[in-house]
């Protein structure tokens, strides 16, 4: 089932910018679809309003072709996931499970199996008369989850499901959902803070950016071509370097680059180019460098199978660069180190629009 | 508390605590009971005393009269709580002062209240009486006032616990499926339970005891709106120690034995939860 | 507002209504409506006045005692744990579950001219029963708990880690609870006080018991309503009744706002007594 939201407005205060202003959306039938943003963004409020939590000021909702805009959250068919779980603390595992399906009035047998089936599915069987205070914080997300599916929803809202839980955790529920979603294909609206879980778990991402939306698209493209220049820094991080056009081209402090085919902009216009830390080469820098181009190695933190440098360019500006350990030890380089940097690729943002 | 200095000081404190306590509550108490089993007659006479038909009249009316009390105040006091809790409305500050007044207001100041307001000679008084309902001088009267100053405790044992309630959880339910009604009995209310057992408990307590507004809505009569407590206050008045010392020992055996139990449950309770009491 | 919900609200507020205020009212009519004047010399005749000012004064002295004393059980039994910890915390709760008559009782039976410590008091001269003094140990019985609650709650919320923040950098134990716990508990200390006052203002079985009913000597505000009443000086009853409400009133709204304070100072919400 698809998720179709229109021109969404909410307000919690009579002044003052509304939680959401006119966001409009798309989350297509059994993909899963990442609301990401910084707090504040507004994202949990688009969420709540989607399951009828909270009441839209302006606005529509559509599942599919049914407009729900007013329908009670009680009988809009969704499974919602919190942050906080909400398991029903003086409820078993198994009671939590099934209390969509009492209220439903399924027969009790069949009832009984279909918990067992979601305990076998969320790895949680034999836990089934555990109380919620006597599980890990992994162990009651995954409740939450089943107690979700328990109702067939047609959709799956998810409130920063995992936003509670140890990294490890963390990582390991992503991959379990990512895993049962192939295999289950539920719609998925799944809202997070977090740019490297949206990333790896989404199927097309919504950015917001103090209640509107900042882009939608795929992963790549929100990624590898970002809209606005706080798409550019949210998303994946990078490096902001200031600077100006001179003589038609890209001058920011050390680095001086030409302009995309095409495109033009205003002598003297102020512009911002984003740089990812993986998109810079650094070589070692020797005698007959330019000293506009070399910058020092101030720190270097080794991160796993890759390397993570902080450098001081020659206009005292910091980047942070990423490259992979074998090269940095092909290439000798230490803390410390005089080196130089080329830019693989930017983006460049001029004022309030980019190249 | 760094170590050797602590252990001297925290121990005064502990003496402290423990001596000021011993003398103005251990004390009396075992004053109570020593006059049961040292007084003329011994047990022997304090059971023969609360054998007559008055003292255990007055027993059973003070008892039962407990009872509907707690039952009335466990659901009002439920409502009331979940009103002030969950609803917005002009005026909820007034009523959430209102409803401490009870601790507040003498007891005494209570029964003179109620008198006023449904007395024979009141208007009120005479319509209930015309309809063959006596407030004042009747078991019912004894309720009103004990109802009255019963109020405060289950509301405001609830409440906090209302407050802290997750609305995550009733969100979840919602989110479920379920009614507004459903929500609240299986999701809200279990989790209320301990609070508003407790605080039934100690309502049917603290009923057990009261005097002040009793002794003048009451009328007293033995054996028809004579309670326990007023029953103590006439045999002293009337020099018949071996009844008073009888009928009181048992009211703080089975008050104190509440307290005991209600604490316990209350830390056993605690402790399941992580919280160190 | 949903229907149901007005219809729940309304119950609510409708049983509030006729089981609390309604009273209030009839009180405060009967005592006013015969005039303001009538009310005052009601109220200050036939001793009056002294009783409402031993009936403060007691208030006062109760507040003191077991606010000093309330404060050292409630560190106790927040911050220490030995054996009989939960011994302790029973007998606070103790004069909950003691009909007032019985705590009177008790004292007799104590400081009597028979009791346990009747001779030793005989022997020295003093009175104790059927005088201040008795009155003023039942007042302090039964006002006991109160502080010792409210102060225990404040302190079992804030946690000990200020002040051993205060030790780490070199407060000694008084100077930390002086400069840290105090300023700390003072909400629900101050909370605390206010229901002791009240409870005191109040009290009247035990008082009864213990006191000689006699006026201007051992007569307290609540004493004097009930000889009122007995002699049949309905005004006077009820405008002493009317002055003590209008007290408890009064400290009711100190209550209020102070519960705001504390709700403030701590995360926790609501005006939870314990029992009181």
């Amino acid at each position: 089932m698809s998720l179709i939201v229109k021109n969404l407005t909410k307000r919690f205060t009579a002044r003052g910018t509304p939680a959401v202003s006119d966001v409009s959306l798309e989350a297509p039938a059994g993909g899963i679809t990442t609301l990401l943003g910084p707090s504040g963004s507004g994202k949990s409020t688009v969420l709540r309003v989607i399951a009828g939590l909270e009441r839209p000021d302006s606005g529509q909702i559509l599942f599919g072709a049914q407009d729900v805009t007013h329908l009670p959250a009680q009988h809009r068919g969704l499974g919602f996931v919190f942050q906080s779980y909400a398991l029903f603390k003086h409820m078993t595992v198994r009671k939590n499970i099934a209390f969509g399906l009492g209220v439903r009035k399924i027969p009790r047998a069949e009832a009984h199996a279909k918990v067992e089936a979601l305990l076998s599915l969320v790895q949680l069987q034999g836990l089934g008369e555990r109380y919620p205070a006597q599980l890990s914080g992994g162990q009651r997300q995954r409740v939450a989850f089943a107690r979700a599916l328990a109702i067939e929803p047609k959709m799956l809202l998810l409130d920063e499901p995992f936003g509670a839980l140890d990294a490890q955790v963390r990582v390991e529920l992503r991959d379990w959902l990512r895993r049962f979603h192939d295999e289950h294909h539920v719609t998925t609206l799944l809202v997070t803070h977090d740019q490297e879980e949206a990333m790896e778990v989404s199927d097309h991402i919504v950015v917001m950016h103090e209640g509107r939306v900042a882009q939608a698209g795929s992963v790549r493209e929100v990624y590898d071509r970002p809209a606005t220049p706080f798409v550019a820094g949210f998303v994946g991080g990078a490096n902001v370097l200031r600077g100006q056009m001179v003589d038609g081209r890209v001058n920011v402090g050390s680095f001086d680059m030409s302009m995309p085919h095409g495109a033009s902009a205003p002598e003297g216009a102020a512009v911002n180019a984003y740089v990812r830390p993986h998109d810079v080469t650094l070589t070692k820098a020797d005698a007959d460098s330019p000293e506009i181009s070399v910058a020092r190695v101030e720190r270097m933190a080794w991160i796993g199978g890759h390397v993570k440098l902080s450098l001081k360019l020659s206009d005292g500006a910091p980047m942070t660069v990423e490259m992979p350990k074998s090269e940095i030890e092909a290439l000798g380089i230490n803390e410390g180190d005089l080196v130089m940097a080329n830019l693989r690729e930017a983006k460049v943002f001029v004022e309030d629009y980019s190249i | 508390m760094k170590a050797a200095r602590a252990t001297a000081g925290a121990l005064s404190l502990r003496v402290v605590a423990v001596a000021f306590l011993g003398v103005m509550v251990a004390l009396p108490l075992a004053a109570v009971v020593g006059s049961v089993l040292t007084g003329p007659g011994g047990v022997g006479a304090a059971l023969h005393a609360l054998a007559s038909r008055t003292a255990r009249a007055a027993l059973w009316l003070t008892v039962w009269t407990a009872v509907v009390v707690a039952l009335v105040n466990a659901v009002m006091g439920t409502l009331t709580a979940w009103v002030l809790a969950r609803y917005k409305f002009f005026g909820k500050a007034i009523l959430n002062a209102v409803i401490d007044l009870p601790f507040a207001i003498p007891t005494l100041v209570t029964g003179l209240m109620l008198v006023v307001l449904y007395g024979p000679q009141q208007v009120i008084g005479q319509v209930l009486a015309a309809h063959g309902l006596r407030l004042l001088f009747a078991p019912a009267g004894i309720i009103l006032s004990l109802l009255f100053v019963t109020f405060p405790f289950v509301v405001r044992a609830v409440e906090p616990v209302l407050m802290d309630i997750d609305v995550d959880q009733e969100e979840a339910a919602t989110t479920l499926g379920s009614s507004p009604f459903r929500t609240f009995v299986q999701v809200v209310l279990p989790a209320l339970r301990p609070a508003v057992l407790t605080a039934t408990l100690l309502t049917f307590t603290r009923a057990l005891g009261e005097f002040g507004s009793v002794v003048v809505v009451a009328g007293n009569i033995p054996r028809r709106t004579l309670t326990a407590p007023v029953y103590v206050f006439g045999a002293i008045e009337s020099g018949e120690p071996a009844a008073a010392s009888a009928m009181s020992l048992l009211l703080v055996a089975v008050s104190a034995g509440l307290i005991l139990a209600v604490d316990r449950y209350t830390r056993a309770r605690a402790r399941a939860i992580g919280v160190r009491v | 507002m949903k229907p149901g919900r007005a219809v729940l609200g309304g119950a609510v507020v409708g049983y509030v209504g006729i089981l609390l205020i309604a009273p209030i009212g009839a009180i405060a009519w009967s005592a006013l409506s015969s005039g303001p004047a009538a009310f005052f010399r009601a109220l200050a005749g036939s001793g009056g006045g002294f009783a409402l000012l031993l009936s403060i004064g007691l208030a006062a002295l109760a507040v003191v005692v077991n606010t000093v004393f309330g404060v050292v059980v409630a560190w106790v039994l927040t911050r220490d744990d030995f054996r009989g910890r939960a011994l302790v915390n029973a007998a606070v709760d103790m004069p909950f579950a003691i009909s007032p008559v019985i705590v009177g009782f008790a004292l007799i039976l104590l400081f009597g001219p028979q009791g346990w410590f009747g001779g030793l008091v005989r022997a020295l001269h003093a009175k104790i029963v059927f005088a201040v003094p008795g009155m003023a140990l039942a007042t302090i019985f039964v006002s006991l708990p109160f502080v010792i609650r409210e102060v225990g709650l404040v302190l079992a919320e804030s946690g000990h880690d200020q002040e051993e923040a205060a030790y780490t950098l070199g407060a000694s134990p008084f100077g930390a609870f002086w400069r840290v716990t105090l300023p700390n508990i003072r909400w629900g200390l101050l909370y605390g006080v206010l229901l002791t006052t009240a409870r005191c203002l109040g009290e009247f079985g035990a008082v009864l018991v213990v006191s000689g009913g006699l006026a201007q000597v051992t007569e307290t505000g609540t004493l004097f309503v009930f000889r009122s009443l007995e002699d049949r000086r309905d005004l006077g009853a009820y405008a002493m009744a009317l002055a003590l409400a209008g007290m408890s009133i009064l400290l009711i709204v100190g209550m209020e706002i102070l519960k705001r304070r504390r709700a403030g100072a701590n995360p926790r919400q609501g005006g939870a007594l314990r029992i009181a």
